[in-house]
C-alpha cells in the first residue's frame, strides 16, 4: 500500500475503531494509543487484523477513559501508553515504547515488543552490508537500551564481533566520545535509544562517518534516507502482528516472555553514504536489501 | 582559388573566432555569476544566523556551535562548516575529529584577518570547493549616544571568531557545463546563421554578376560576339558590365564573328546533306516503283531517264533507250489507229496524270498491253514528260475472257427453258430473261431494275417468301432453296409456281428461277380427288381391299382390315406378309400356295385362308387378287380383296350337320319302331321270369337278370332314337322365360354334380327376354351339356351354367354350359355332334347326347359353338333367337 493511501486507510480505521459495537469479548482486550500517529495507527491496524475483531482503542491525548475490569489485556502504543498506570493483575503487553524507564514495580504482567529487531538477527542482516564487521561501536543513554544491549552483545560474540558499548550521559558527550574512535572501530550502531537519537546526533555521526569512512547504522529507514549507511528495523505492522500474538498466547493462558521481537526485518541501504563509509556493495548485496537509498 | 572559396576561407574562420571568443566570455561570466550565487548564498544563510553564532561563540562550547554548523551546513549542503577561533583553533567542526586543529593556511590567515567575507574556490581532494568565510561579531547592544566619542570615531566591535563555510561545486560546474552547452549551441547557431547569410549575400551581389561578366568574356573570346550580359547593379561591377556590352556590340558590328561562320557553314552543310538525302530518296523511289517509268525530252521526244522495270518492260538496256526517241517504245501504229507520236503530244498537250492505253513492243517483238499515266514536269528549266508505264496485258486477257464468260452466262440465262431472274437484296429484279417476260407478262425494260419480285406475289405467300428472302441473306443454309408460291401475272392470272433460289456467292444477290406447275397442280387435284372418292368406296365396303408387292408386303390396305382380323391398316402396311395371318395348322401350306401363286403370277380367285384374328380367334376369309406387272411383265405385286366367309360356313357345317342329323333321324326312327316290338316282348318275358325267381342263388337268376338289364337298356336307347328323331323331325316352339326352362333342369342337373363331386355354379343373367323354344327340349340341350361335362371330370370339379345375352348376337340369348374336365382334343371336336360318335366305353354311351343336342339347336334356328382346351376344360354356348312376338 503507497504511502498516502496507506495513512488514509490508517485514518479510516482509527475513526471506525470508536464506532464498532464491541461484543463481550472485545473487552477482554483494549488498546490505548499514545496519539493518532500514523505509526502507532498502522502497528494497531495490523494488530487488530491479527486478532482478528475488532478491538475497543482509547487515545491519550483525547478525553480521560476508564478501563473495565473485566479487560484482561491492555495493549499500548507508543511510550505514553506504556508509562501509564493500568489496573494490577491486568496483562500490559507495550509496543514502540523505547523511551519508558519504568519502575520494576511495573514490570510485572508487563510485556514489551521491541521496535528493533532480535540483536542476533540485526547483526546478521549487518554483516550482509558489511561481511567485514568486526567492531562495533554501539552509542546509548537510556537504561531501556540496558537489556537490549547484552543480548546484542552476546549474539555479536557469537558471531565473532566485539561490540563496545559506550553509554553517555547526555548527547553532547558524543563528539567527545567520537574523536576517541577512529581507527578502533568498523562501524557505529545507533540503537533506537529516544535519549540519544536527535536531529544533532544523528548529524554528528552522519557527517563523522562520510568524513571518516566510518560506516553508521540507524535504528530507522528514515535515519538511512537522511544520510545513514544503512538500518536493520522492523515495520510498524509487524509490531502490530506481534502484540496480537503476545496477546493472544496471554488471553489463551499461556505464558509468555516479556519481550516478543517482531518477527519481520527490513535491511536498508543508502549507496551514496555507503560509498562515502568505503563500503563496496555487490548487486548481490543489494538484492538482499529490502530498501535501497540511491 | 574561387571568390566564393576566399569567401568561405575568410568567414569560416571569422565565425569560429567570435563563436570562441563568445564561448569563453561568456562561460567565464557564467561561472562567476554562478560560483557567487552559491557565495551569496552561504553568506545569506550565515547572516540569518548570527545571532544565534554570536552567541554560541560567546558561549565557547562546541556543545551550542555544532549544531548551529550543522545547519548551517544542511541549508547551504556544504561539504563542511567550522568555527574558528581567531587564533585559527577549530573550535567546532561539523567533522568533530576537527576539532581544536589549528588552522594556519594562507587562506584560512587571510580569512581570519579580513572582516569582510571572504571566498575563493579550492579544491579538496580533487574536488572543486568554495570555502567562504564570515567574520561572527559579538551582538550589537543598544547604541548609546556617546558624547564623549570624537566626531568621526566609532564603537569598534569585537570579533569572536569566524565560521568558515565549505560548499561543493560540484553541482554548480555541471550546471555551469550545461548552460554552456546550451549558450554554445545557440552561439554557433546564430553566429553561424549569421556568416552564411553574409556568405549568401555576398554570392549574390559579388558574385553573380562577375560571373555573368566572366561568362560574356568568355563567349567574346571564342569569337561570339552580339551578346549582352544583364547589368544588374549600378556599383563598380555594374559599370564594368556596361562597358562590357558596348564592347561586345561593337565587335559584333564589324567583325563577322566565328558562330556566325560556324553557322552559316553548318547550315550549307545541313542542305547539301538534305539534298543528297531527297537525291537518294528520289533514286531509291525511281528504281525501285514497281511500275516502268520513263523520262522524256517534251521537246525532242528523246528518252532522258528509265528505271529498272521500264528496262526490263521492253526488254532493253537503258544504255539502248536513252538518247533514243520514244517511238522505239512501241509497235508500228496499225491503220486507222493513233501513232505513238501523236500519243506523245496526247500526253504532252493533255492533262496531267492523264492515263491512256497503248502498246510497246520489246526488244523480241513482242506486243505488250500498258496503261501510261504521264506528267509533264519541269527539271532545271527544261520540260521533261514523265511517263508512268504498267504492264496491263494479263489484265486484258483476263477482260477478254471475263467478256466471254459473261456472253456464255447471259446466253444460258436466256436459254434455260426456265423463267429466271436476278435479285438484289432490295427485292428488285435486276435481271430478267425472255421466259420471265413471257410468265410475267411485262417486258425486260419494264422490269429489270424497276419491278421488284415482291410485286408478283400474292398476299398470302408473301410473308412467308420475305422471310426467306431475308434468311437467305443472314443464314443462307437454313433457307430453303425450293418451294411453290402462288404468281400473279400482269392480267391477273394466278399461277401455281415451283421456285429454285440461291444466293451468288460473295454478294447479296440471288438468283431463281421460276417453274410453271400450275396444269400439273390441276392434275393432282383430279387425281386427289379419285383417289379420296376411291378411298371412301373402299373404306366404307365391307371388303377388305389392299395391295401387296412382289414379296407379299402390304403396300395399301382399307381400313375395313380392322373389323376384320383386328388389325389397322398402319399395323399391317409395311410391316406385314400376306402369309402373316394364316392359321398356324394351314400357315406352312397355304404360304407355299400363295408363293407358288406369285411365281406363276397367277389371279387369286376363292382362295379359302383361316386367319388368325388379333383376339386369337379364327376368321376364315375368302381372297381375290390380280397381279400387278410392269412394262416388262414383271411381278410388281397384287392388288386384291378378302371377305369374311366365317359365317357362310358355320351355316353350311350347321346344315350339313343338319341334313346328317334329319337322316340319321330318319334312321334311328324307323329301326326303333322295328325294334320296338320285339324288344319290348323280350322285357316282358324276362322280367316276368325274374319275378319269379324267389332264390338269389338260383343259378338262373344272374343271367335272367342281365337279360333284364340289357332290355331295359336297348329299350332306353331305342327311346333316345325315337327322341332324336322326332326332334329331327319336327320342333315345337312355345315363348318360356329361359332361366325359368333352366331352374327346373337345374335340379336334376345339381343331385347329379353331388353324386359326382361337382360344383355347380349358376350365372343367370336377369331380365332375358322369352324366346320361342320347347321346354323339354331346351331341357334336354341343358341335360345333356350338363351330364358330358360331368362325366367329362370324373374326378370332380366345377360345371356353370350360365344365361346372357350375347354381345356379338344382338337378338339372341346365350346359354353357356362350361366344365373344368379334361377339355376335347381339337382333331374330335368336329365330330362330336355326329350321332353315335362317342368317346366313352362301351355301354356307357349312346354317342347321341350331343348329337340331339345340336339337331334341337338347329331346329330352333339357333347355333352352338364349343370351345375347348385339353387340360383346362370345355364350354358349350348355344345361342337361341328371341321371339320378338313373344315380347321382353
Amino acid at each position: 500500500m503507497k504511502g498516502k493511501n496507506k495513512r488514509a486507510f490508517i485514518v479510516l480505521t482509527a475513526l471506525l475503531c470508536p464506532l464498532t459495537v464491541l461484543p463481550a469479548n472485545a473487552q477482554e482486550i483494549v488498546v490505548v494509543l499514545s496519539s493518532q500517529s500514523p505509526y502507532y495507527l498502522e502497528a494497531f491496524n495490523s494488530f487488530q487484523y491479527a486478532i482478528g475483531r475488532p478491538v475497543e482503542s482509547f487515545d491519550m491525548q483525547k478525553a480521560p477513559f476508564v478501563i473495565s475490569a473485566a479487560t484482561k489485556v491492555v495493549v499500548t502504543f507508543g511510550g505514553k501508553a506504556a508509562a501509564r498506570e493500568y489496573q494490577t493483575g491486568t496483562h500490559i503487553v507495550s509496543c514502540m515504547a523505547p523511551a519508558v524507564e519504568l519502575s520494576r514495580s511495573n514490570y510485572a504482567n508487563r510485556y514489551f515488543i521491541p521496535m528493533s529487531p532480535h540483536p542476533g538477527r540485526l547483526l546478521l542482516k549487518l554483516q550482509v552490508v558489511q561481511p567485514a564487521l568486526k567492531r562495533l561501536f554501539v552509542f546509548w543513554i537510556s537504561e531501556s537500551m540496558r537489556e537490549y544491549l547484552r543480548q546484542m552483545r552476546k549474539d555479536a560474540a557469537s558471531l565473532g564481533i566485539t561490540l563496545t558499548e559506550v553509554r553517555l550521559k547526555n548527547a553532547d558527550e558524543l563528539p567527545e566520545r567520537l574523536r576517541g574512535m577512529p581507527g578502533t572501530t568498523d562501524a557505529i550502531f545507533f540503537p533506537p535509544d529516544p535519549l540519544l537519537v536527535n536531529v544533532q546526533t544523528f548529524g554528528t555521526v552522519r557527517d563523522f562517518s562520510e568524513q571518516n569512512h566510518v560506516p553508521f547504522y540507524a535504528p530507522t529507514e528514515a535515519l538511512v534516507g537522511k544520510g545513514a549507511t544503512a538500518s536493520v528495523s522492523s515495520s510498524f505492522e509487524s509490531m502490530g502482528r506481534s502484540a496480537a500474538r503476545m496477546t493472544s498466547r496471554l488471553l489463551n493462558g499461556e505464558t509468555a516472555e516479556q519481550s516478543a521481537y517482531p518477527e519481520e526485518i527490513r535491511l536498508a541501504v543508502n549507496l551514496k553514504a555507503a560509498g562515502r563509509a568505503g563500503l563496496k556493495l555487490t548487486p548481490e548485496m543489494l538484492a538482499k536489501a529490502d530498501k535501497v537509498f540511491p | 582559388m574561387k571568390l566564393l572559396t576566399k569567401l568561405f576561407l575568410f568567414f569560416v574562420p571569422l565565425t569560429l573566432l567570435l563563436i570562441g571568443s563568445a564561448a569563453i566570455i561568456s562561460r567565464s561570466g557564467m561561472r562567476r555569476i554562478l560560483v557567487s550565487e552559491v557565495n551569496n548564498h552561504g553568506l545569506a544563510q550565515i547572516a540569518d544566523n548570527t545571532q544565534a553564532l554570536s552567541r554560541a561563540f560567546e558561549s565557547k562550547t562546541e556543545a551550542a556551535l555544532l549544531p548551529l554548523l550543522q545547519s548551517l551546513k544542511e541549508q547551504t549542503q556544504g561539504a563542511q562548516v567550522a568555527a574558528l577561533a581567531q587564533t585559527g583553533r577549530v573550535m567546532a567542526h561539523t567533522n568533530v575529529m576537527e576539532k581544536n586543529k589549528i588552522y594556519s593556511d594562507a587562506l584560512t590567515t587571510r580569512m581570519l584577518r579580513s572582516n569582510l567575507p571572504v571566498s575563493q574556490e579550492i579544491a579538496v581532494k580533487g574536488e572543486k570547493i568554495l570555502a567562504l568565510s564570515s567574520p561572527v561579531w559579538r551582538e550589537e547592544e543598544e547604541e548609546q549616544e556617546d558624547f564623549m566619542l570624537s566626531a568621526g570615531d566609532k564603537p569598534k566591535k569585537q570579533r569572536l571568531g569566524t565560521i568558515i563555510l565549505q560548499m561543493p561545486l560540484t553541482r554548480t560546474i555541471q550546471l555551469e557545463n550545461r548552460l554552456f552547452m546550451r549558450q554554445m549551441a545557440l552561439l554557433i547557431l546564430a553566429v553561424g546563421g549569421l556568416s552564411l547569410g553574409l556568405i549568401f549575400f555576398a554570392i549574390f551581389v559579388i558574385l553573380r554578376p562577375a560571373r555573368r561578366l566572366a561568362a560574356g568574356i568568355s563567349k567574346v573570346s571564342e569569337g561570339r560576339y552580339g551578346l549582352v550580359v544583364p547589368v544588374v547593379s549600378k556599383d563598380e561591377l555594374g559599370q564594368l558590365t556596361a562597358v562590357f556590352n558596348r564592347m561586345a556590340k561593337n565587335l559584333s558590328d564589324t567583325t563577322v564573328s566565328r558562330d556566325t561562320l560556324v553557322e552559316e557553314v553548318a547550315e550549307r552543310k545541313r542542305v547539301e546533306a538534305a539534298l543528297r538525302e531527297t537525291e537518294e530518296k528520289f533514286r531509291m523511289q525511281f528504281e525501285g516503283a514497281m511500275d516502268a517509268i520513263f523520262l522524256a525530252d517534251a521537246k525532242t521526244g528523246l528518252l532522258m531517264d528509265l528505271n529498272t522495270e521500264a528496262a526490263k518492260l521492253v526488254g532493253r538496256k537503258k544504255s539502248e533507250l536513252i538518247g533514243w526517241h520514244q517511238r522505239i517504245l512501241h509497235p508500228p501504229a496499225l491503220p486507222g489507229k493513233e501513232s505513238s507520236e501523236d500519243s506523245f503530244k496526247r500526253h504532252l498537250t493533255g492533262k496531267s496524270g492523264m492515263l491512256l492505253e497503248t502498246q510497246v513492243i520489246t526488244k523480241t517483238g513482242e506486243i505488250k498491253e500498258v496503261a501510261i499515266m504521264s506528267n509533264l514536269l519541269e527539271i532545271r528549266g527544261r520540260k521533261v514528260l514523265q511517263g508512268i508505264f504498267r504492264d496491263v496485258t494479263e489484265r486484258k486477257k483476263a477482260e477478254i475472257e471475263l467478256q466471254k464468260r459473261e456472253e456464255l452466262y447471259r446466253t444460258t440465262f436466256e436459254t434455260t427453258g426456265m423463267s429466271t431472274v436476278l435479285l438484289e437484296e432490295d427485292a428488285v429484279i435486276s435481271l430478267a430473261n425472255a421466259e420471265f417476260e413471257r410468265l410475267s407478262g411485262y417486258s425486260k425494260p419494264e422490269i429489270e431494275g424497276r419491278k421488284k419480285w415482291t410485286e408478283f406475289v400474292v398476299k398470302e405467300d408473301l410473308e412467308r417468301m420475305l422471310a426467306q428472302h431475308r434468311l437467305r441473306r443472314e443464314h443462307p443454309a437454313d433457307a430453303l432453296t425450293q418451294y411453290e408460291f402462288h404468281f400473279i401475272t400482269r392480267f391477273g392470272d394466278i399461277r401455281n409456281i415451283l421456285l429454285f433460289i440461291a444466293m451468288i456467292p460473295s454478294t447479296k444477290r440471288s438468283i431463281a428461277s421460276l417453274m410453271d406447275i400450275t396444269e400439273r397442280r390441276k392434275a393432282d387435284d383430279a387425281l386427289r380427288k379419285s383417289e379420296k372418292r376411291f378411298q371412301q368406296v373402299a373404306d366404307n365396303s365391307n371388303t377388305w381391299i389392299w395391295e401387296i408387292d412382289a414379296a407379299g408386303m402390304y403396300t395399301y390396305s382399307n381400313s375395313v382390315v380392322e373389323n376384320m382380323l383386328g388389325f389397322k391398316p398402319e399395323e399391317i402396311v409395311g410391316c406385314k406378309y400376306v402369309y402373316d395371318f394364316f392359321a398356324p395348322d394351314v400357315k406352312e401350306t397355304l404360304k407355299n400356295d400363295v408363293l407358288e401363286g406369285f411365281r406363276g403370277k397367277k389371279r387369286i380367285i376363292g382362295f379359302i385362308n383361316p386367319s388368325i384374328h388379333k383376339n386369337g380367334s379364327t376368321v376364315i376369309l375368302e381372297t381375290t387378287g390380280e397381279p400387278i406387272l410392269d412394262k416388262e411383265g414383271e411381278l410388281l405385286g397384287y392388288r386384291g380383296a378378302d371377305i369374311d366367309i366365317s359365317e357362310r360356313k358355320r351355316l353350311e357345317s350347321s346344315l350339313l350337320q343338319s341334313e346328317k342329323m334329319s337322316a340319321v333321324g330318319q334312321l334311328a326312327a324307323g329301326v326303333a319302331h322295328e325294334i320296338n316290338n320285339p324288344l319290348g316282348i323280350i322285357l316282358g318275358f324276362a322280367q316276368s321270369v325274374v319275378k319269379r325267381i324267389k332264390n338269389e342263388d338260383d343259378p338262373l337268376a344272374l343271367p335272367l337278370k342281365t337279360i333284364e338289364r340289357e332290355a331295359v337298356r336297348c329299350r332306353n336307347l331305342v327311346q333316345n332314337l325315337l327322341v332324336f328323331s322326332r326332334a329331327s323331325n319336327s320342333a315345337q316352339s312355345d315363348g318360356v322365360d329361359l332361366n325359368a326352362a333352366a331352374e327346373s333342369a337345374l335340379s336334376l342337373i345339381l343331385a347329379q354334380t353331388k353324386t359326382h363331386n361337382v360344383e355347380l355354379v349358376q350365372e343367370l343373367a336377369s331380365g332375358l327376354p322369352r324366346i320361342r323354344v320347347n321346354i323339354t327340349q331346351f331341357q334336354q340341350i341343358l341335360i345333356n351339356l350338363a351330364n358330358n361335362s360331368i362325366d367329362a371330370m370324373p374326378q370332380g370339379g366345377t360345371l356353370t351354367i350360365g344365361t346372357s345375352l350375347p354381345r356379338k348376337r344382338p337378338g339372341y340369348v346365350e346359354l353357356r354350359v362350361r366344365d373344368t374336365g379334361a377339355g376335347i382334343p381339337k382333331e374330335l371336336q368336329k365330330k362330336i355332334f355326329e350321332p353315335f360318335f362317342t368317346t366313352k366305353e362301351v355301354g356307357k354311351g349312346t354317342g347321341l347326347g350331343l348329337s340331339l343336342v345340336y339337331e334341337i339347336v338347329q331346329k330352333h334356328g339357333g347355333t352352338i359353338e364349343l370351345e375347348s382346351k385339353e387340360g383346362k376344360g370345355t364350354e358349350f354356348t348355344v345361342c337361341l333367337p328371341v321371339n320378338s312376338e313373344c315380347g321382353v
